[in-house]
């Protein structure tokens, strides 16, 4: 390669094939998405966040809060709970079912363990098994009158530790101007943060001191989101309760200014509590003539 | 590639040298002077990690904002103007060619860093972005290209006045990497901040589009082109193959512009596995690098200047080590840990301070007492050997506790039994250990800072003396 042109040419050929790649197909996949009725909620979602929320959401962007939160509840799998709602006219054939569904799990159950299970409905046939199972089970129900729904559960270790019921999809971004996805957990994830923590005391503390509600946290105070003021006569209705250890000092208070609470509000807005097409997780009704079209099939 | 073997009398080179002398001599000082801010800024987050109390009560500062602050400065500032610097100098040291337009050279340069001083301050003061590489403010980045319009035009217009026509691998990635870089600013900035953004995931793309060619493609390839240029000068011996190195050029362009992406579920999925794809070729082509580089130096000796050569070695090793690393790391396996933990600041530490930086530095050290024809004052802690000893010590340290830390805090993160605290606490050792890493990279972008200004003086003051000399003669 001696010659400047062939370099530009190639260079140039080269650009256009990762901008073809990584810019305009995704803007072409992506980038015309708009919102979806959700029917568990009734509602299209995402919904547009309103002014004071946007207000927030700028305070959030501007003191870099994305260098150490994402918004990213990721997930690893599924399991299913399989769960009897109801018997129907031939009690007889589904206890024998129950106990050879329970077989098929690997499990020894009596007549009296599943007459007692039947008793008691709804009532949770299997926990946590995997797909092939569920579906086996369920299909054995199948002609016996019986009403049987498979439970989605998502699995991995953000939804166990309560960060959000599903994992996020791009949809949840929708509204994301700039996306404030993160990359970096210094500090929990915040996908459903306002549907974890909904005390708006809680989060205005946490904000002007996190040491005061959470022990050994290392997130900083952003006490610049506050006015330490002398009391004037009355205190003020919207000054910050904090224990004598984190207290401003005798005949002073802590009063949150509007950029605290416009932050504090764009907090609570973040849900991702409503189950969508690709991250499924409240279960839906089983009907056991139609296995593969209706009740393994996520909400939507 | 030895150009001092070649024919041309001492007085062209004199000439060649001097024609570029302050252009050089300004951008790297100034480059020097952004290493230095980056590195007070990295600094001080990372004693924020740990001390949160640390400076809390000003939204200028907040560890949010002093991260992409360090950042921006280390790669606008000092890695991109050191780089400029670099590609002038092999531009007319390897083209046997005088500079042309210093005069738009110095403008653009101003230009530059006074879009960078006003994108730092309007960061800091409540701009930022949100997007990683691109923090700055959106009315930075025309300015940005502006400046580089005027220095990349000189650039240009100096290459084609060559008087060498052959080009050398050194010189294809060094023009490959700023060629790349003002399209790719252009086409991101215009996606991520013109009056019809791009929406919702698909900025998640675009913006990881933009980080991977900075690091794989722009800054990677300015470090690609000063081993490649280094080694066989410092070694005295020839690069033992250009096939090789023409392989491994292709490829790495080819599939550099679409790594880094890991497997996030909010993404498609076909991004996580073309990026991880991807960062498999751009590894192997640095093992190919790295072979070229190795049967080079084989029975090579100890060179000219053996510490340069050491350190040149060093900072190839952090780049193929950074490289094998992204590549594992971006397995479905390893990025479910180490995603969302410090093994991704770590892997940007190796590659950007401990692979560009050094070499930027070398390249300082290197070029400069030839330029400005003074030599560097040496002696004490101000000797070369010191910063740099100082330097690499300290990012090699940052490294390897934010790659072994962030493994162990992924490992945590991925078991649910764990508390969030003590996802916590499992880094925190590795955050304090990080900080002494910081203070050594800190105190050698000071001593670097201070020869590169000592340097600059002398310069001026010869210059204002020959000026006199030469008046007092013209009056006589």
């Amino acid at each position: 390669m001696q010659k400047g042109y062939q370099l530009f040419f190639g260079i140039l050929a080269v650009m256009v094939i990762s901008w073809l790649g990584l810019v305009v197909f995704p803007t072409v996949q992506l980038g015309h998405q708009s919102t979806r009725q959700v029917k568990e909620i009734g509602r299209h979602y995402p919904s547009e966040p309103g002014s004071i929320v946007l207000n927030g959401r700028k305070i959030y962007q501007q003191a870099g809060c994305v260098a150490c939160h994402t918004q990213q509840v990721r997930q690893s799998g599924y399991a299913f709970d399989v769960v009897l709602n109801e018997v129907g006219d031939f009690p007889d054939s589904v206890k024998q079912i129950l106990v050879d569904a329970a077989k098929l799990a690997g499990k020894a159950l009596s007549g009296e363990e599943a007459s007692s299970q039947m008793a008691q409905l709804p009532s949770t046939l299997l926990e946590g098994v995997d797909r092939v199972t569920a579906e086996g089970v369920i299909r054995l129900f199948k002609d016996s009158g019986a009403k049987v729904a498979a439970n989605i559960l998502p699995l991995g270790p953000d939804i166990q530790r309560g960060w959000g019921p599903r994992q996020t999809v791009g949809l949840d971004y929708l509204y994301d101007q700039p996306l404030l996805m993160g990359q970096q957990r210094l500090g929990p994830d915040l996908a459903n943060v306002g549907a974890r923590l909904t005390d708006r005391d809680w989060h205005l503390k946490h904000l002007y001191h996190p040491r005061s509600v959470v022990d050994g946290s290392n997130m900083p105070a952003y006490t610049y989101l506050f006015s330490v003021q002398p009391i004037d006569g009355e205190p003020s209705p919207d000054a910050l309760e904090l224990s004598e250890a984190f207290s401003a000092g005798e005949g002073m208070e802590v009063v949150p200014k509007p950029e605290a609470h416009a932050l504090v509000d764009y907090l609570m807005s973040l849900r991702i509590e409503n189950p969508v097409f690709e991250a499924p997780y409240m279960f839906t009704q089983a009907d056991p003539s139609d296995i593969n079209n209706s009740e393994m099939q996520p909400a939507q | 590639m030895d150009e001092s073997s070649s024919s041309k009398p001492i007085s062209d080179w004199k000439d060649i040298d001097t024609s570029y002398r302050f252009p050089t001599l300004f951008l790297v000082a100034k480059a020097t002077g952004w290493l230095l801010i980056s590195t007070l800024f990295s600094l001080l987050a990372s004693i924020k990690m740990h001390s949160p109390e640390f400076l809390s009560n000003c939204s200028w500062v907040t560890y949010g904002v002093l991260v992409p602050a360090a950042r921006n400065a280390f790669i606008y500032g000092f890695a991109l103007q050191a780089g400029f610097a670099a590609m002038l100098w092999m531009t007319m040291r390897l083209g046997q060619v005088k500079l042309r337009g210093p005069g738009f050279i110095f403008i653009g340069m101003i230009l530059w860093n006074l879009a960078l001083v006003l994108g730092i301050l309007g960061l800091m003061g409540g701009g930022l972005s949100g997007y990683a590489f691109l923090d700055m403010p959106g009315f930075v980045y025309p300015m940005l290209f502006t400046a580089y319009a005027l220095i990349g035009g000189m650039a240009i217009l100096t290459f084609f006045k060559r008087q060498v026509r052959e080009l050398y691998p050194s010189q294809w990635f060094i023009y490959a990497s700023f060629y790349w870089f003002p399209w790719m600013l252009t086409i991101a900035s215009y996606a991520l901040f013109s009056s019809e953004p791009a929406r919702g995931i698909a900025q998640a793309l675009i913006n990881q589009w933009y980080v991977s060619g900075m690091t794989t493609i722009v800054l990677g390839f300015v470090g690609l082109a000063l081993v490649q240029y280094f080694i066989p000068k410092l070694s005295g011996r020839d690069l033992y193959s250009s096939h090789l190195s023409f392989f491994a050029f292709w490829m790495m362009l080819l599939f550099g512009g679409l790594t880094g992406l890991l497997e996030a579920q909010s993404l498609p999925a076909w991004a996580g596995v073309i990026s991880s794809v991807c960062s498999h070729f751009v590894s192997l082509a640095w093992v190919i690098v790295a072979y070229n580089l190795w049967k080079s130096l084989q029975g090579s000796g100890r060179g000219s200047d053996p510490f340069a050569l050491l350190l040149v070695r060093a900072a190839a090793l952090s780049g193929l080590v950074g490289a094998l690393l992204t590549a594992w790391g971006s397995r479905p396996a390893a990025a479910e840990v180490v995603q969302f933990s410090l093994f991704l600041p770590g892997l940007t530490w190796l590659q950007l301070f401990g692979f560009v930086g050094t070499l930027l530095l070398v390249s300082i050290y290197y070029f400069l007492p030839r330029v400005t024809e003074l030599p560097w004052k040496s002696g004490g802690l101000l000797s070369w050997k010191g910063v740099m000893t100082c330097y690499f010590s300290g990012v090699s340290l940052i490294s390897l506790v934010y790659l072994v830390g962030g493994w162990k805090q992924g490992k945590t993160l991925a078991d649910a039994s764990k508390s969030f605290a003590e996802v916590q606490a499992a880094a925190m050792t590795f955050i304090r250990i990080s900080t002494v890493g910081e203070l050594l990279v800190f105190v050698a972008a000071l001593m670097v800072c201070l020869k590169v200004t000592g340097m600059l003086i002398a310069q001026l003051r010869a210059y204002i003396q020959c000026c006199c000399s030469c008046k007092s003669e013209a009056t006589q």
